[in-house]
């Protein structure tokens, strides 16, 4: 059957080539000598049966060219022929194979470098069977101002038995454990689960086994697992860990289990699990967050949508369920959000990675324009060689093909360097202090989608930048022959494909220098802006008094009183003072007021503040303003009148001129009014970009303190002084961890580490474009320069100033430029509205920027084009006549 | 440069080729002078063409090939139908003769 006979003939073909061929030329030759006889025969005389069966051949190597055509392994042959052509061609001209192993490298490099980030933390799914299903679950209230709403207990019963689309649902919060005996007191990062959670995710203990149901219940939780990470490092990975007691808060847990590496649910940061103790009785602390796994082929709206309704129908029978004591009324929005815990995780990296994709697929392009245009000139020497190959037989589609191999071998080459430049970009990654708040940053790796996604680059480059120049040489081998002198009607051809691509390659540059500007004036105009306290020299840390060692307000407010009394009276200390919450370091925490005199109407909703729990001082510390009336003084105690300071925003909403003291206030849950005593300027909370919510203080003398952050602001140096601070509160209580513990500036430093990350990158890459398309436009004015060489010489024979040779020279680049400006500033104008979300106060089609990126692209063409225009000058008149 | 012969299928190349070598061997002009003869100079096969389609078909199992010595005592290289060339002969004959049929009867009508 033909299969196995075409096997066979594929092996004899590629083992006995030289047999083959001087077969087959044999026969070719036998048939025309069998010719010529048979015209001698018919009468005519052997020159001219000769003359007369070699047209009737039609060319013996044509022949020959078309028998190879259809023989089997034909194909790989040609392929391993042209490779090692092509190998040779590098090889003999190292310079031009260096810089596009460069160029290629660094493009194709820096591609996969960012795809191999937008997989890890975009695309990829996550460590968790059928993630797709999980799902997080909260409340919202947006006409209370509670966009995100955490879940009480007796929420989370109440979806758990009533809902139709999970499959199981847990919830869970993350609360910190002060960790005790053995060395140290030590801070721990905990979560509090039901006993579902773990089945929810998927994921089981690698050590011991996960919680019982019967271990969620109020009093019976005393048990806990640990992160993989926590066993190795606080307990050297002891084997013999399960069984074993933690006291935690001054509680003994005991462990019965350890997580797998790389488990880290809710964030990195969490090393230990413990059960929530769950009591669907409790209807105040909308601390958790609920997760859940859809019921397949149930959609998330569906799952909204069921859920609010349960939240609905339970607040109209219970108000008290959804923290209220009338039931909302009609259209009041308040629902359950439902989002894919996928969306959650990557949260807003996906705009500024997109962007970044982008920009440096721009950059590959530009990069592959060059690497053309070297090609394309190349081109215009191998006319010669072109001809020859069609002589000798090749078809067209042949020397396309064999072109196409050159090209795809020199984008492997640059590939493979381009992979070897990811492969360290991405092992640097995580290591960067920058980017550790990047989402997922540990899964970001050169996996096999990553190379596929190169290899797919690779081949769409090599077809990018060698099609044209391919389709070019073809042309020339057609047109010309082999005449000689054929460099002047291949140039002219040749340098509009090199002009349109030069052009090109500057309206990329013009789109990338404009992101990069965008992006720099508006993190120039986040980093002046005020956040309304000052965080220069001031050291923040936090401590946490566990509720089973200080059971009652006078306990933790006696410890605070003493803390700051010593801490105010060590070396180096301007001021200190305690606040429940640090802006910029731990988010906010929102609450409903009641404003005296503007009581909600039964039913109605109570606006929303920021509520926090200080000393005083807090306002001196932070450098906040106090704009009217006194500070907290030492008067205000637990016995004393309730008193409380407010933001300007919250007064100037309420009386005019936001003259607020002797006014009452109270929060909607307590029927305590307070006396407003002072106000303080507005605060910004946990990023530059944020408007400032209304704030409500209240003294930490008159509620019970729990989690404070200690603040100092110090008179310089402060190494020393973390020490001595440790030692005072360790001496107040030898239990009690102190952690967390940075300058302010670091914290506000830190939000902004994304935005520097982004910039930094878009930046080097639009330099990196610049920097490619000037060398471009060097190497194609040099080339027209030389190409006009004899143009140029019989001008400055004839009397032509060089400068105005120069500037024609000039102006031949220049014109290119603009042109590339002008469509660069039409795309980039369409392009940045995909940077809105970025900007902070600055325009998408911001003026200044798109008036100073030309100015810089033009001065940088210039003085690309600056040698060759001097260049035009130096011809010798003489050598120009003699060569034409 | 090269010339294929227009309006000739490979197929039908194939198939005269086939037919040409049914009654023995031949070489390859041979072969390009008997299918001139059985379709009454229709068809003049150029070596352009003729020699690819020996080739393949060779390769596909159909014909064989040895080289002997022709009419003038020169060295050349003879076809042979195998007899899988042979079954392919037949079934090629069959679906032209029905295919000329269909289209025959289709220009036909009105």
């Amino acid at each position: 059957m033909p299969l196995l006979s075409r096997l066979s003939s594929l092996l004899r073909n590629l083992v006995q080539k030289a047999k083959r061929e001087q077969e087959l030329a044999e026969e070719i030759d036998a048939y025309l000598e069998m010719l010529i006889d048979l015209k001698i025969e018919e009468g005519l005389n052997p020159a001219e049966a000769r003359r007369l069966a070699l047209i009737e051949l039609g060319g013996r190597e044509q022949v020959k060219e078309s028998v190879r055509d259809v023989r089997i392994g034909h194909h790989i042959e040609t392929l391993l022929q042209d490779l090692r052509y092509g190998l040779r061609m590098l090889r003999r001209n190292p310079g031009f194979t260096a810089i596009s192993m460069l160029t290629l490298g660094l493009g194709i490099g820096a591609n996969a470098a960012i795809f191999s980030v937008v997989y890890g933390v975009l695309l990829q799914p996550l460590p968790y069977p059928e993630d797709d299903r999980l799902v997080i679950l909260m409340q919202a209230y947006p006409q209370k101002g509670l966009n995100r709403w955490g879940i009480s207990q007796a929420n989370l019963a109440l979806y758990r038995d009533h809902n139709q689309v999970f499959e199981k649902i847990a919830a869970y919060n993350s609360p910190g454990f002060n960790l005790t005996g053995g060395h140290n007191p030590e801070r721990l990062q905990g979560s509090a689960v039901t006993a579902d959670f773990f089945d929810v995710l998927g994921v089981q203990p690698r050590l011991g086994r996960a919680f019982r149901p019967e271990e969620d219940a109020p009093g019976k939780n005393r048990v806990c697992i640990l992160s993989y990470g926590l066993w190795q490092r606080r307990f050297g990975g002891d084997p013999q860990i399960l069984g074993q007691s933690l006291v935690l808060d001054n509680v003994p847990c005991e462990v019965v289990g350890v997580m797998p590496p790389g488990f880290a649910y809710p964030n990195r940061n969490v090393e230990l699990w413990l059960p929530l103790g769950l009591n669907p009785q409790r209807t105040f602390g909308y601390t958790h967050t609920g997760i859940a796994r859809l019921k397949p082929g149930v959609a998330v709206s569906e799952a909204e949508a069921d859920t609010t309704n349960i939240f609905w129908n339970a607040a109209q029978e219970n108000p008290v369920i959804a923290g209220a004591t009338v039931p909302p009324p009609m259209g009041a929005d308040m629902k359950t959000i439902v989002r894919p815990l996928r969306d959650v995780v990557i949260g807003d990296t996906k705009t500024p990675l997109l962007v970044l994709l982008g920009a440096v697929g721009l950059v590959l392009l530009i990069a592959c324009a060059n690497v053309a245009n070297m090609l394309v000139a190349r081109a215009a020497y191998r006319t010669r060689e072109m001809a020859l190959r069609f002589a000798l037989g090749a078809t067209p589609g042949r020397v396309v093909r064999q072109l196409l191999t050159e090209s795809l071998l020199l984008a492997v080459i640059g590939g493979g360097t381009g992979v070897v430049l990811a492969w360290f970009a991405v092992r640097l990654l995580p290591r960067l202090p920058a980017l550790e708040r990047v989402p997922r940053i540990g899964e970001v790796s050169i996996n096999p989608t990553v190379l596929a996604f190169i290899a797919g680059l690779v081949v769409l480059t090599g077809v990018l930048f060698g099609l044209a120049p391919a389709l070019r040489s073809y042309r020339l081998g057609l047109e010309t022959g082999m005449r000689e002198g054929v460099r002047g009607s291949a140039s002219l051809a040749s340098s509009r494909l090199n002009r349109s691509l030069i052009a090109a390659q500057f309206a990329l540059c013009m789109v990338l220098l404009v992101g990069a500007g965008l992006l720099l004036k508006s993190f120039q105009r986040l980093l002046s802006t005020n956040p309304g306290f000052k965080s220069e020299n001031v050291l923040s840390m936090r401590l946490a008094l566990p509720n089973t060692k200080y059971t009652n307000a006078d306990q933790s407010v006696q410890f605070f009183d003493s803390l700051l009394e010593r801490v105010r009276g060590l070396p180096g200390v301007q001021s200190a003072a305690v606040t429940s919450l640090l802006p910029f370091t731990d988010g906010r925490e929102s609450d409903g007021f009641v404003v005296e005199g503007h009581e909600p109407t039964s039913g109605g909703l109570a606006p929303n503040a920021q509520r926090r729990v200080v000393s005083l001082g807090y306002f001196q510390t932070l450098g906040v303003p106090l704009l009217r009336g006194r500070d907290f003084l030492p008067r205000d105690r637990g016995y004393s009148t309730r008193v409380a300071i407010v933001d300007e925003t919250l007064a100037h909403r309420y009386w005019t001129d936001g003259d607020a003291i002797g006014k009452r206030i109270r929060y909607a849950w307590s029927e305590e009014w307070m006396t407003i005593v002072g106000v303080s300027a507005g605060v910004k909370n946990s990023n530059l970009r944020e408007t400032i919510d209304p704030h409500l203080y209240y003294p930490y003398t008159q509620t019970q303190p729990r989690q404070m952050n200690l603040t100092v602001r110090t008179l310089g140096e402060y190494t020393a002084l973390i020490a001595s601070i440790r030692s005072e509160v360790l001496a107040l209580d030898g239990d009690l961890p102190v952690w967390g513990v940075q300058p302010l500036s670091d914290a506000v430093d830190r939000t902004l580490n994304h935005q520097r990350v982004t910039n930094t990158l878009l930046t080097a890459f639009a330099l990196l474009a610049v920097l490619l398309a000037a060398v471009g436009i060097y190497g194609v004015m040099s080339l027209y320069v030389s190409n006009r060489a004899n143009e140029f010489g019989i001008r400055l024979a004839l009397g032509a100033r060089p400068t105005v040779l120069m500037r024609s020279v000039l102006k031949q680049g220049l014109t290119l430029t603009l042109a590339g400006i002008l469509a660069g500033t039409a795309i980039a104008a369409a392009l940045t509205q995909t940077l809105a979300a970025l900007l902070f106060e600055v325009s998408a089609t911001d003026p200044t920027t798109f008036f100073s990126v030309p100015l810089l692209l033009v001065l940088v063409a210039s003085l690309a084009c600056y040698i060759p225009a001097r260049r035009a000058t130096r011809v010798d008149p003489l050598v120009a006549l003699r060569y034409e | 440069m090269k010339e294929k012969k227009t309006g000739l299928l490979q197929g039908t190349l194939d198939l005269l080729v086939l037919k040409a070598l049914a009654l023995g061997p031949l070489h390859g002009l041979g072969v390009s002078r008997r299918i001139e003869q059985i379709t009454d100079g229709t068809f003049k096969v150029k070596p352009g063409s003729l020699f690819p389609a020996l080739h393949r078909m060779e390769q596909s199992g159909w014909l064989t090939s040895v080289w002997g010595e022709s009419e003038n005592n020169r060295r050349a290289k003879y076809y042979r139908l195998t007899k899988a060339g042979q079954r392919q002969l037949e079934a090629a004959t069959e679906d032209w003769q029905r295919i000329a049929l269909a289209i025959g009867s289709a220009l036909q009508t009105t």
